[in-house]
């Protein structure tokens, strides 16, 4: 899953007058791109890009990512890196609460800037952790396949 | 919910003062309200929803995104454990909020 489709497809949800079925389908979206751009490091660090030779070994820590972990991805180290990596940790955790609420509560509504607004921020916050270097990146794979949480 | 009304009044005060220093004053935030609740693991968090004022492209998304961390102490000061999740709303869409 390329993250910056799934942006893409939530940016064009969210556009023109979207109805609250669409605004719902694109907060969760949104959180989607978060959650496969993890999947991807993840895998990417453990293993190096995909290639036929490691597509099963890649495939299956990728998949092997859990909702709760990817909201908490840094557990209880988040001072051990830097401000990009702990605002994208705290931008999905926050991000799969409003998922939660677009995917099963009926009760909750959402609006069109707000739901840009979170869009814009699960955009930026995959951007600036792709900055991190491969040391980091790797850190937070383990963190994340590993955590006591 | 182990949040309580008293808290979740003193949260959306703190909450209010941080984003206007936060975003030096440039941004018109109007008023912000937090409700607890509850995730599909039973983790409480704060829901908050923060009402602003001016151009949509005026809110600047990573320091939206820093903003977590600013509050997270402040939060704890005031015996709150669980984590903010705060969205941003026009004032214009501000009544199609079901809270």
């Amino acid at each position: 899953m390329d993250w910056q489709n799934l942006i893409a497809i939530s940016r064009s949800l969210a556009a023109g007058q979207p109805s609250p079925e669409a605004l719902r389908r694109a907060v969760s979206t949104a959180y989607y791109a978060m959650f496969h751009a993890l999947a991807t490091s993840i895998a990417d660090c453990i293993h190096g890009p995909r290639t036929a030779a490691n597509q099963t070994d890649w495939t299956g820590t990728y998949r092997s990512l859990q909702h709760r972990r990817a909201a908490h991805p840094l557990n209880r180290w988040h001072n051990l890196f830097s401000q990009p990596v702990q605002d994208f940790a705290n931008v999905i955790g926050d991000l799969k609460y409003q998922r939660e609420e677009a995917d099963y509560n009926p009760m909750q509504s959402f609006t069109q800037s707000q739901v840009s607004a979170w869009i814009d921020r699960a955009e930026a916050a995959i951007i600036d952790f792709y900055q991190a270097n491969q040391q980091e990146r790797t850190m937070v794979a383990i963190s994340c396949l590993a955590g006591n949480r | 919910m182990t949040i309580s009304e008293d808290q979740t009044r003193q949260a959306e005060a703190m909450i209010s003062d941080n984003l206007q220093i936060h975003h030096g004053h440039k941004v018109a935030f109007q008023s912000v309200k937090a409700k607890p609740a509850l995730d599909l693991d039973n983790e409480e968090y704060l829901n908050v929803w923060v009402i602003y004022d001016g151009e949509p492209n005026s809110l600047d998304p990573r320091l939206l995104n820093s903003f977590h961390r600013v509050i997270v102490e402040p939060l704890l000061n005031l015996g709150i454990h669980a984590r903010p999740s705060i969205s941003y709303v026009h004032q214009s869409e501000a009544h199609e909020l079901t809270i």
